[in-house]
């Protein structure tokens, strides 16, 4: 029985990662997004201690170049931009479809995907002509695990990606960004957000009976100053040019000896 | 005068306790700090010219800095740091770091547009008789805005030399860390525009 840890939205909590991964068991990673922007080379140090493959989509708050860094330095690193993979778990294939980001109608740079970006995939999955057992995305679509944390509910994912669903038909569609854990069925696709990885949040997905265990690994830490961090990370997010300069040369540092 | 950020190799080192002491602290009558709570980040802001400058220190691991300084706003700066040093605790080296990044940052400022003007219109001359040969108008047109994109970047190699560095910029950055900087932080906007101009009248109204 192989078994899928799938987190999101740790927003630079290596120490919730550490957690999380000492004290689950699973057989490959799935990563929905907003893992690390300025402390990869500390992230990638838990990730090469791994040793089983690690499929990541990025977010909004990521260091993609990092993590495309991370992908040619350790075996079984998977970034899927915009991309579908096959990989084999436990003797069985499983085709993975990603997308990268969260949507917008005009900006593309490297944490948005326009409409552009939906059509390409769309085609890739339409070329491939199978029927996608995971589609991960940062973004959720609307009704798809969406809900806004301290909402009475309030859905906030997008309409743009229902094309998707529809010629993906995925098993599970995993998502992030709203940091709210929620399970539900939308179309025949059971569509999973693992919550907010920052505090410790999480599922388990069995990738035989395609179910699903949430968790709450809970571990003593400074919240209140980790928070903090993020906050610092909006100033140097308004300074675009440099921002983007800032994570290419953190990119440059993954894997370097200490 | 761009706002820019960098990234500090050394933590600034201060807390929110420290920042608390900061409260009403005023420097001298024409620099002002600002705190901001969310993130204990200090802003120490002046005017010159009537025109607003500002220095943010981000503290946490990493530390960052955030300005908007010109030339002569620069000694004002130096003096802030050195005096906010008294009154909470920063790490010297990061003090230190911080002084080599203003003196970073302006000596990117420093480069004279011109300069670059006239190494780009060389650049050009040296090489439009290669693009001459082409015969085909669209294509030509096609090609134009990536052409002056590309020679607007060709000439931060022509230009990029360790003599156009402070020593202590030297010691600080390594050479590939400063070619990256030069190459992103650089504001070429001008410079391509020039190029496009040149390049549609060298090759475009050649052709007509």
């Amino acid at each position: 029985m192989a078994t899928a840890l799938v987190i999101g939205d740790i927003h630079d909590n290596v120490e919730a990662l550490r957690q999380i991964v000492r004290r689950t068991e699973f057989d490959i990673v799935i990563l929905a997004g907003d893992i690390c922007e300025f402390r990869c080379s500390e992230f990638y140090e838990v990730f090469s201690k791994l040793n089983v493959p690690i499929i990541f989509v990025h977010g909004n708050h990521d260091c993609l170049p990092c993590f495309e860094r991370m992908s040619q330095m350790i075996e079984d690193f998977y970034v899927l931009k915009n991309d579908i993979l096959k990989l084999e778990i436990d003797n069985k294939t499983l085709t993975i479809a990603g997308l990268g980001g969260v949507f917008s109608r005009k900006r593309r740079d490297m944490h948005h995907f326009s409409p552009i970006d939906i059509t390409k995939l769309v085609n890739k999955i339409l070329d491939l002509g199978e029927r996608i057992d995971i589609l991960i995305t940062h973004e959720c679509a609307k009704g798809c695990s969406d809900i806004i944390p301290y909402t009475k509910g309030t859905r906030g994912g997008k309409e743009a990606l229902y094309i998707l669903h529809l010629a993906a038909n995925p098993r599970v569609h995993i998502c992030g960004h709203m940091h709210t854990p929620w399970i539900e069925r939308f179309r025949n696709c059971l569509c999973l957000n693992p919550g907010y990885g920052f505090i410790g949040l999480g599922a388990l997905l069995d990738l035989d009976k395609w179910t699903v265990k949430m968790f709450h690994v809970k571990f003593k830490y400074d919240f209140v100053k980790e928070h903090r961090i993020i906050y610092t990370y909006s100033w140097i997010r308004n300074v675009k040019r440099s921002y983007y300069r800032i994570l290419r040369m953190e990119a440059n540092k993954i894997g370097l000896v200490k | 005068m761009i706002k820019r950020a960098f990234k500090l190799k050394n933590d600034l080192g201060f807390g929110q306790h420290d920042v608390e002491k900061l409260q009403g602290e005023i420097i001298n009558d024409d620099i002002f700090i600002l705190i901001d709570k969310d993130t204990n980040a200090v802003q120490i802001i002046t005017h010159i010219n009537g025109r607003k400058e500002y220095l943010v220190l981000i503290p946490g691991k990493p530390s960052f800095i955030v300005m908007n300084i010109d030339e002569k706003g620069k000694d004002k700066f130096i003096y802030a740091l050195k005096e906010l040093a008294k009154i909470i605790r920063i790490n010297d080296k990061a003090v230190k770091e911080v002084e080599v990044i203003l003196q970073l940052y302006l000596s990117l400022e420093k480069i004279d547009k011109g300069v670059l003007k006239q190494k780009v219109r060389e650049l050009i001359e040296e090489n439009a008789q290669a693009f001459q040969q082409i015969r085909n108008k669209n294509l030509i047109d096609t090609l134009i805005p990536f052409l002056a994109k590309g020679f607007a970047r060709a000439i931060i190699n022509e230009i990029f030399t360790p003599n156009i560095f402070p020593e202590e910029v030297l010691r600080t950055f390594s050479i590939e860390e400063l070619y990256e900087i030069f190459e992103e932080e650089l504001i070429l906007d001008e410079v391509e525009s020039y190029a496009l101009r040149i390049l549609k009248n060298k090759l475009l109204v050649d052709k007509n």
